[in-house]
């Protein structure tokens, strides 16, 4: 269990329109990420799935039920927060306990002192207890359990936040940025173990972020949202590889994708900054479109090139792994990013001269308005080789 | 370098002293101020305390505790104790809870929350000599509006502030007027800076109803402001003083005598200096040990996170 089905979700808040009818399907046990930056409405729609707030217009199911007009407490949805929103005065153990003493006692049962003299409490407590530790264990925080929230490092709390989350087996966990509270280095290894978590619990996830690595690394599926709504769906590498519009090819990749203006001369041939690229597009007419190439798509050209961008070095990046070369190019808007070996990096020299040659089938093209432009190269052979 | 400066120290140069001096030389103002404020007056105290000084007599004799065991063999100083106590465990817990509870229906509020702080800080920031003129005519036997609201209704009013029964637990009343909005004020800051994701976790987590959330989230992170608001309405609760004066003088039949009343008419009407100080001593220990049993105790169950 754990399929969601969001239909037609519309919230404003006052004037603002934070979400403008997003559809959005969650198959059971997927790990879905809301991928886009701050104030598009992802935290908004989460929020919505949660029960936290209330939509304007839309409907939201889970596995077929119609959600929308129960409270958070009964959608049996668990939610980890940015924050991690730990209550600071209870240990961790009691930390994770609570969603299930809310739920399997009885207010009376609750009470301090007179609570576990009450007929069936010990019973309760002892299996409460039994489940705290089954998750700590799975969490690996069973050593922690005793201590208080103050007293645990960032990472130790995401991981009581998680318990918490875990501990009365939801449908479905709803996550909100929960790793940008840590350092740069855990980040990385809470996203490797989140992901392994996932494939253990088989639960549906949707995790919300703005850090495209975290949405890359993790996801079955990506869905990227600007502006109140939702761009495109797809698994991580179609959106970063085939992006539908402008907007999500420039939003996901670091660094940034190279746009390039450039003219549809004629049928299968596009110029772009000198060079001419051997690309038609279907049932576009003449004129002015723009050309979008990733950093590691744009190649060196070869000294006695002539169908080539020409440019001069600006700025050498050395990441140790590779090596990004910002380059001036007459007529693009800003500079131009390569993306070379650090071998070839090396050689480059701020203020040399350097030509740079687009693959074409490695080009996407986009017509003005930030619309993808579908389009077919003629070289099948290298389209093959880059794929 | 840093090695070497560790493994032999510098020797202290000219420099070093004369920097020292100058410090000193300069840190002397400040001190000499909190001395003179501060210090020297309770030192004073103490000391007068020890003497059998009296207003504008010319000569003192040291006598010692003498002062001390006068004290608790008058039965006057152990009514007006008794009295103080009585009153604060009266006021201190009224004004405490009602005030987190004003606190948390203002909270609530959708609008005019700034009006209803600002009517319920009132009596904060009015003199209470002025307003004791209106809780006399309120409380007046025949005349009094409360006496003739239960006359509306049916019951029998008392001399609110001539009997002796009820003329302590009137004055711990007005008191609690007197501090409700303060409280108010305080527990309001203190809910503000709750963290709403809190809320929405315990929501989440089952913890929704108003009675759930409270016990959940707001009264354990209400914590430090409640043993903060806790102690300081004790402290102004044991200084009760300027209501007795005005409305009762510590009668009927020394009902509503407490300590500072007890120091004042000591001091003042009989200027037995020596003795009033004695008591002001005494005093001053009280406040001081509850405060720091009220601390110790407040802060192994208080979380501040």
């Amino acid at each position: 269990m754990g399929a969601i089905a969001i239909r037609g979700l519309g919230k404003s808040f006052g004037a603002v329109e934070v979400l403008k009818g997003v559809s959005l399907d969650i198959a059971e046990g997927e790990f879905l990420t809301l991928l886009g930056p701050s104030g598009c409405g992802k935290s908004t729609l989460l929020r919505i799935v949660a029960g936290l707030e209330r939509q304007d217009t839309g409907s939201i199911a889970i596995d077929g039920r119609v959600i929308d007009h129960l409270p958070a407490k009964v959608r049996n949805i668990a939610m980890v927060f940015q924050s991690y929103a730990l209550y600071p005065h209870l240990t961790a153990a009691r930390n994770i306990a609570l969603p299930l003493t809310m739920r399997r006692m009885s207010g009376w049962q609750r009470l301090p002192l007179v609570g576990p003299l009450l007929p069936g409490a010990r019973a309760l407590q002892a299996g409460i207890a039994r489940d705290v530790t089954a998750v700590a264990g799975a969490l690996d925080i069973a050593h922690l359990l005793h201590r208080k929230p103050g007293q645990l490092s960032g990472g130790q709390k995401q991981r009581v936040a998680l318990a918490r989350a875990m501990v009365r087996q939801p449908a479905a966990f709803l996550l909100d940025e929960p790793l940008s509270n840590l350092d740069a280095k855990l980040r990385v290894q809470m996203r490797a173990e989140l992901a392994d978590l996932h494939q253990r619990l088989g639960a549906t996830m949707i995790y919300v972020t703005h850090d495209q690595a975290e949405a890359m690394t993790m996801s079955d599926r990506v869905a990227v949202m600007m502006g109140g709504h939702l761009l495109q769906v797809g698994r991580p590498q179609s959106i970063y590889d085939d992006p539908e519009s402008l907007e999500v090819a420039e939003f996901v990749g670091s660094p940034k994708i190279n746009v390039l203006p450039a003219t549809l001369a004629r049928a299968g041939l596009i110029e772009c900054l000198g060079t001419r690229l051997p690309i038609s597009v279907a049932g576009a007419s003449d004129g002015p479109v723009r050309v979008a190439v990733r950093p590691e798509a744009l190649t060196l050209a070869r000294p006695d090139a002539t169908d080539c961008v020409r440019g001069q070095v600006r700025h050498v990046e050395h990441l140790g792994s590779d090596c990004m070369v910002h380059v001036d190019v007459a007529g693009a808007a800003g500079v131009v990013v390569v993306r070379l070996d650090p071998e070839a990096g090396n050689r480059m020299n701020r203020g040399a001269a350097i030509a740079l040659e687009i693959p074409a089938h490695r080009a996407l093209l986009f017509d003005t308005e930030g619309r993808r432009l579908r389009t077919s190269t003629p070289d099948a052979r290298l389209r093959v080789a880059g794929a | 370098m840093a090695v070497t400066s560790a493994a032999t120290p510098a020797p202290r140069s000219r420099d070093d002293l004369a920097e020292s001096r100058a410090g000193y030389a300069l840190a002397m103002p400040a001190m000499a101020i909190l001395f003179i404020v501060l210090l020297g007056p309770s030192l004073a105290v103490i000391v007068l305390a020890l003497t059998d000084w009296q207003l504008g007599a010319p000569s003192m004799n040291f006598i010692g505790v003498g002062n001390f065991e006068q004290l608790l063999a008058d039965r006057v100083f152990w009514r007006s104790f008794g009295n103080t106590i009585i009153y604060c465990l009266v006021t201190v817990p009224g004004s405490v809870f009602l005030g987190l509870g004003i606190a948390l229906l203002v909270e609530l509020a959708p609008a005019g929350r700034a009006f209803y702080r600002a009517a319920y800080f009132l009596p904060v920031t009015s003199t209470l000599i002025a307003m004791a003129v209106v809780w006399e005519f309120l409380l007046h036997p025949s005349v009094g509006l409360v006496n003739l609201t239960l006359e509306l209704v049916g019951l029998k009013g008392v001399d609110w502030l001539k009997n002796p029964d009820v003329a302590l637990f009137t004055l711990a009343g007005i008191g609690i007027w007197q501090s409700v909005g303060l409280n108010m004020v305080l527990f309001m800051a203190g809910i503000q800076a709750i963290p709403g994701d809190l809320y929405e976790a315990a929501e989440v987590d089952g913890a929704g109803g108003a009675w759930n959330r409270f016990r959940t989230v707001t009264w354990p992170m209400l914590g430090p402001t409640t043993l903060f608001v806790t102690v300081v309405s004790s402290i102004r609760s044991f200084q009760v003083f300027d209501t007795v004066e005005v409305l009762t003088k510590g009668g009927p039949n020394k009902a509503t005598e407490v300590l500072l009343y007890t120091m004042y008419t000591e001091g003042f009407s009989f200027f037995r200096t020596g003795y009033a100080s004695a008591v002001t001593v005494v005093f001053v220990l009280i406040v001081l040990v509850l405060t720091l049993a009220q601390v110790r105790l407040g802060e192994r169950r208080t979380h501040y996170s």
